[in-house]
């Protein structure tokens, strides 16, 4: 019987075949069984390899999905933010009183065409923020941006609105930036004059 | 399969940024859950022991005293929060590690799985007492803080840089407002910092503000108001920083305030135009204050520009132009802006997140191939098949057809580039198929598989479906190109794309009207006699048109026709139909979107 030659081509080096009736010796069959066991871990090695890698591309794609479909969700935000000062700036305008009645009509005019831009957000998923006169400060949607002395509203409670805050589905684009009222500060009592304090105050 | 990560943590004075290395390599910032990348290092608490922290926090800032937000200022050192509310003291490790518990909570809500070990930046002027404070405000953050490293540091791996090669670095951090220079030496797997300086009080407000006031006193110039109320200064610094980001990409732009005040004549209109040279005078002064760390930095370091190998800038105030321009000019070395500077320190403490954790290692780095591979179709066009920069090994097929009728073989030839004429390519290596069944031009199905090994190593077989007859052409070496070749090979695609498209295009529209007119012919000849006499004849009128134009090469003209051909071809093949398959042509085979399966150009071998 003729020994076999490695076929043209084959990477891994194949151990002669025996010839037929011989005995093998051990130590070629200790090599073969040495080699055998090296192939075994290799091929599990790359096994689990694959299977890593397989998982890892299915869980790759679910988080690019999931990114997806959060960028589709909030693709306007950034147009959103551009548009603010224009937002802003119409509300600052219409809060105006009209000089003449052909002004008003301008400005109910313009409350019109503003009106309509806000329809066509909200179809999108905004939500204005409008505080008001005397609204609780709430640190999700509003800013406090510093505090006016009044005695008209209350301490704490919203008492200017500089502009208006807007929501994206439920992602705050701008908080609304409001003042907050602080009690007007009462001018120090006159120091008294006719003796010198036995306790001076000390220093705070 | 959720293996260890190992999370980086830019901790910042007013801002900070969490991100991690993904499954394949890449480096992700993790957006809080109001959607953003940045969060403010700012924690506020309440009576009712709720404790703010973030966004939400800086929202009620003014209106609670029990906010704090400087705490990286005071860390490392005995100072203590007071607050009220609580009447308790907290260190400022303390609160920070409110911020990095923030963090560490919605990383984990944004992984799907618990963080445990983080990397955290310092700035590398942070001495021990402030590294360990801050190591600590990670482990009451409830992370084990596996390395702290220097923010330059993370810069320069996040600009990739090796620490295989010696070399010298300098970092320019000029972010909203601080501005941080340091010198590292680079080298023996370690990061040296030899200098630092900086201005704590300069940052990108700054130029912001300038340009507020100058707004201001144009409009006191062309109106006479003198606004100085907050919301008209809000609006002023507002529109200063959208005018400096936007010049930063455009020459000039438009800063429009209208109903900015109200006037005697009603309300008060602004608006100007801003030009970058305008905006960078205005801005002048700032930048020379940039100039004195830079030069205390490199002088502290006993080095000269010459000895620094590469600038690196990071910040996100290095966008603006001027300063780019200024320090390419004092440095006199090309600068590096490869990288997300708002989130290079950042990323940089991912990287060695990802290093600590093995992950560099574990990451297998695949070739791509660096051009595209594809055959020749009829007309000479390229048809690609695997298109360059893909990931390697990957296996790729699509079915082909014959171009004549009864084409008995076809040769599949395989090129490699970028132009849309094969000839313009390169031929790596060519076969021929035969034994193909008599048939009509594009009945034969004829499947063509591009393979490359991870080794780089092209196998192309084609094999027709009906007879299951297949040969092959393995190709080796095919990138005997340098990547000086490569590179050439694309500009040329690039630079002659506009007359590649024209030609590709007046070949299509041949080969379609070739098809139509085939489809008509085919009509004509079997059925002809079924078909009505004024249609038959107005069939054979155009079928003569297309056919001229087609010879005599009228691109034109065939333009022209090909709708009322393809329409013509369409009634044709109804009135053919009866019952019987629609003239073949378009079958759905392989591609989607393509109508026609495509057709090779093969010679006929007789």
């Amino acid at each position: 019987m003729q020994e076999e030659t490695p076929s043209v081509g084959e990477q891994a080096q194949e151990p002669e075949a025996p010839k037929k009736g011989k005995k093998v010796p051990k130590e070629k069959l200790d090599e073969a069984m040495a080699q055998i066991a090296k192939l075994t871990a290799d091929l599990e090695h790359w096994k689990t390899e694959y299977y890593k890698a397989y998982a890892d591309t299915q869980n790759l794609r679910k988080s690019l999905e999931a990114e997806a479909r959060t960028a589709a969700r909030y693709r306007s935000a950034g147009f959103l933010t551009e548009l603010l000062p224009s937002l802003d700036a119409f509300n600052i305008a219409l809060q105006n009183e009209p000089p003449s009645p052909e002004t008003k009509n301008y400005l109910i005019g313009f409350q019109y065409i503003f009106n309509q831009i806000k329809s066509a957000l909200e179809a999108e998923g905004v939500k204005e923020v409008a505080p008001k006169v005397g609204d609780e400060f709430s640190l999700d949607s509003m800013h406090a941006v510093d505090f006016t002395e009044t005695d008209e509203v209350a301490e704490g409670k919203v008492c200017k609105v500089y502009a208006n805050g807007y929501f994206l589905h439920d992602r705050l684009i701008r908080a609304a930036m409001v003042s907050i009222a602080k009690p007007i500060a009462k001018p120090e009592a006159a120091a008294s004059e006719e003796a010198p304090a036995e306790n001076p105050p000390h220093q705070a | 399969m959720a293996k260890e990560i190992i999370v980086g943590i830019d901790l910042g004075t007013t801002n900070s940024v969490i991100s991690v290395m993904q499954a394949d390599g890449n480096i992700k910032v993790i957006p809080n859950p109001e959607g953003t990348n940045t969060t403010p290092s700012v924690v506020a608490f309440k009576g009712s022991g709720e404790e703010i922290v973030g966004n939400a926090a800086k929202r009620q800032a003014i209106t609670n005293p029990d906010t704090v937000s400087s705490a990286k200022r005071s860390i490392g050192t005995s100072d203590k929060f007071h607050i009220s509310c609580l009447n308790k003291d907290f260190t400022p490790q303390e609160i920070s590690a409110k911020v990095l518990a923030y963090m560490k909570s919605y990383a984990e809500a944004n992984l799907g799985q618990p963080v445990k070990k983080a990397v955290i930046t310092v700035p590398a002027y942070f001495n021990d007492a402030q590294r360990q404070a801050t190591k600590d405000a990670g482990t009451i953050a409830g992370l084990d803080v596996v390395r702290i490293i220097n923010e330059p540091t993370a810069a320069c791996l996040a600009y990739g840089l090796q620490t295989d090669k010696s070399e010298k670095v300098m970092v320019f951090d000029l972010g909203g407002g601080t501005f941080d220079v340091s010198i590292l030496e680079i080298g023996d797997g370690t990061f040296q910092v030899l200098s630092t300086n900086g201005d704590t009080r300069l940052g990108g407000d700054d130029w912001d503000h300038v340009v507020a006031d100058w707004i201001a006193a144009q409009i006191k110039i062309e109106t006479g108001a003198n606004l100085t109320d907050k919301m008209a200064r809000q609006r002023f610094i507002d529109a200063a920083e959208r005018a400096k980001i936007e010049l930063s990409s455009s020459l000039e732009t438009t800063i429009s305030l209208p109903f900015i005040g109200m006037g005697p004549n009603g309300p008060i209109n602004f608006e100007t135009k801003l030009t970058r040279a305008k905006f960078q005078d205005l801005t002048r002064s700032l930048l020379e204050r940039c100039k004195v760390p830079m030069r205390n930095a490199l002088r502290d370091s006993g080095l000269s520009y010459d000895d620094i190998a590469t600038v690196l800038m990071i910040g996100g105030s290095t966008r603006m132009p001027a300063v780019q321009e200024m320090v390419a000019e004092i440095t006199g070395k090309k600068i590096n802006l490869s990288v997300n500077p708002d989130e290079a320190v950042s990323v940089g403490a991912a990287l060695q997140g990802a290093i600590l954790a093995g992950d560099i290692n574990d990451v297998l780095l695949l070739d791509v191939t660096p051009l595209t591979l594809g055959i020749e179709t009829l007309g000479g066009i390229m048809t690609p098949l695997i298109p360059r920069n893909t990931t390697i090994p990957t296996t790729k097929s699509q079915v082909f057809s014959t171009a004549a009728d009864n084409q008995p073989a076809v040769d599949v030839m395989v090129y490699q580039g970028e132009r849309p004429m094969a000839h313009d390519n390169k031929l790596l290596g060519q076969f021929t198929l035969s034994g193909i069944k008599p048939a009509r031009r594009g009945q034969p199905r004829i499947e063509v598989t591009f393979s490359i090994d991870q080794n780089g190593i092209v196998k192309v077989s084609a094999k027709d479906l009906d007879t299951q007859q297949s040969q092959d052409i393995t190709i080796s070496g095919s990138n005997g190109l340098s990547q000086a070749d490569i590179e050439r090979m694309v500009r040329e695609a690039e630079e002659n794309r506009a007359a590649d498209e024209k030609r590709k295009g007046d070949i299509e529209i041949k080969n379609k009207a070739q098809t139509y007119v085939d489809e008509i012919n085919n009509t004509l000849n079997e059925k002809g006699d079924q078909i009505p006499a004024d249609q038959k004849e107005q069939l054979t009128k155009l079928r003569d048109e297309a056919q001229g134009a087609i010879e005599s090469d009228n691109i034109e003209k065939l333009r022209e026709i090909v709708g009322r051909l393809e329409d013509a071809a369409a009634a044709a093949a109804q009135a053919q139909a009866g019952g019987a398959n629609p003239n073949p042509g378009p079958a759905p085979e392989g591609q989607a979107g393509a109508a026609d399966p495509e057709e090779a150009d093969f010679t006929d071998k007789k």
